[in-house]
């Protein structure tokens, strides 16, 4: 769990505005382990890019996104409502997301959604090593996402990793989700692709002959699809809404 | 009847809001606030209505809102694809292009019918009478004087919407979302973006001199 001082530290890395602030994943839920990310979610009032501090991933969502995601019953406002420990919450969010919350009666539309993503992780070794990063952490969101929508039709009770792969008996991901992160190389990511496509039974070959390509067509039926290509086209750049502002016209 | 207006707000793509509002706006000059495109399904559909009204009498005014130039920027490539896709550029790409293939750019190059290109080329940074100013983002409260891009139509200048705010004229714009999906109505400043194509909101027209709404 946390201490005062890490919360500090914590709120020093924190990019204002924000309405409230909480942090979830294996930090709330306190069975964190020494390499595992802090994972943090930024209430703000308006659209904000994700980013990243070191270790810190602050994912950010309004609170009428994130009533959206609770009402629909979303694998992540699950999650939140489920774990999330308020650093900051003066306005009671969380209260209000987990009234607003409604239990699905599965995860099927999750699980094709994850499968529609298959192609993004069509890349070659030289294109892989221009995005270590991005294609990496993409791999690893969609095995644990399908991972998480699987173990929870089959009974599981919370977001742990350990938890969710003994409901699934599913070690080998464990092995491949850690290769992942540790070795960083593209050995590493082919296998862990190799068991997306052997979870899923998705194909990652893309048909089309550009991601940018991909992204337009994917964004008509699946905003997963979309979003995760845009973030892995922008490769950790934060998005500015001025970009206009330095074209000539 | 020149002196009857109709100023529309942010429309986003959607062409049936669009039909439906210009059957009842009766017989008066248009002057509609930009972002025609984007977000929404039917921007090109939106683009071919907007056409056809073109040679109404009196003229219709059509201004430009960052989103026909963020378009027009990504055109000619000084937008790249994903600053594009970021301001909501993935449905007008879609709506000319259908399916794509490889090359997205040039696809939509090749897609767009020339009248439209033309159009969103054509549209004005804004219109003003002596009474009033209506630009997309509203003119900047430090420096009401000036009438350049990036102040009018790329702007974003959150205090007009403090309620005191009194200018020479009445500034009509759009581009703000009004999340409540009703328009903003200041001492001197009208806002008509009420979210259509968006948040689902209407489509909003103030009706000048009467100073009603309508919405659809």
């Amino acid at each position: 769990m946390f201490t005062a001082e890490q919360v500090r530290e914590l709120l020093a890395v924190i990019r204002p505005p924000f309405t409230a602030l909480f942090l979830y994943g294996s930090h709330a839920r306190g069975d964190a382990e020494e390499a595992s990310d802090v994972d943090v979610l930024q209430v703000t009032p308006t659209h904000t890019a994700p980013y990243v501090v070191g270790r810190i991933n602050v994912t950010c969502y309004t609170f009428e996104q994130l009533l959206r995601l609770a009402r629909s019953g979303g694998l992540f406002a699950r999650h939140l409502v489920e774990e999330a420990l308020a650093l900051a919450d003066p306005q009671d969010v969380l209260g209000s997301l987990k009234s607003a919350y409604v239990v699905p009666l599965g995860y099927d539309g999750v699980k094709e959604e994850v499968c529609d993503c298959a192609p993004l992780l069509d890349v070659a070794e030289p294109q892989f090593i221009e995005n270590v990063e991005g294609l990496n952490s993409l791999v690893s969101y969609l095995i644990r996402t399908y991972l998480y929508a699987a173990a929870f039709d089959q009974g599981a009770r919370s977001f742990a990793m350990g938890h969710v792969l003994d409901v699934l008996g599913q070690r080998r991901a464990k092995i491949a989700l850690s290769n992942v992160r540790s070795q960083r190389n593209f050995q590493a990511f082919a296998v862990a692709r190799a068991l997306f496509e052997e979870l899923t039974g998705a194909t990652c070959e893309r048909l089309e002959g550009s991601l940018e390509a991909f992204i337009v067509n994917a964004s008509a039926h699946n905003n997963l699809a979309m979003i995760l290509g845009l973030r892995l086209l922008a490769r950790g750049r934060p998005f500015t809404y001025d970009a206009l502002q330095d074209v000539e016209f | 009847m020149a002196d009857r207006l109709a100023f529309i707000g942010d429309i986003h793509a959607d062409s049936f809001r669009l039909s439906t509002l210009l059957g009842n706006l009766g017989n008066r000059r248009l002057v509609f606030l930009g972002d025609y495109i984007d977000h929404g399904p039917n921007s090109r559909e939106v683009i071919e209505v907007l056409l056809e009204i073109t040679n109404l009498d009196p003229n219709p005014i059509f201004l430009s809102g960052n989103h026909e130039l963020g378009l027009l920027a990504f055109l000619s490539g000084r937008l790249s694809f994903l600053e594009y896709a970021w301001m909501g550029g993935l449905s007008t790409i879609r709506s000319y292009v259908g399916k794509a293939n490889e090359d997205v750019r040039s696809e939509l190059v090749a897609a767009m019918p020339s009248p439209h290109f033309e159009f969103l080329s054509s549209c004005e940074p804004f219109f003003e009478t002596g009474q009033l100013v209506a630009c997309h983002a509203g003119i900047n409260p430090v420096c009401p004087e000036s009438r350049e891009l990036p102040e009018i139509v790329l702007g974003r200048h959150p205090s007009l919407f403090q309620n005191d705010l009194r200018f020479s004229k009445l500034v009509i714009c759009g581009h703000y979302l009004q999340a409540t999906q009703t328009p903003f109505v200041g001492d001197g400043v009208i806002c008509l973006n009420t979210g259509c194509g968006t948040i689902g909101g209407p489509l909003t027209a103030l009706l000048y001199p009467e100073m009603t709404f309508l919405q659809a």
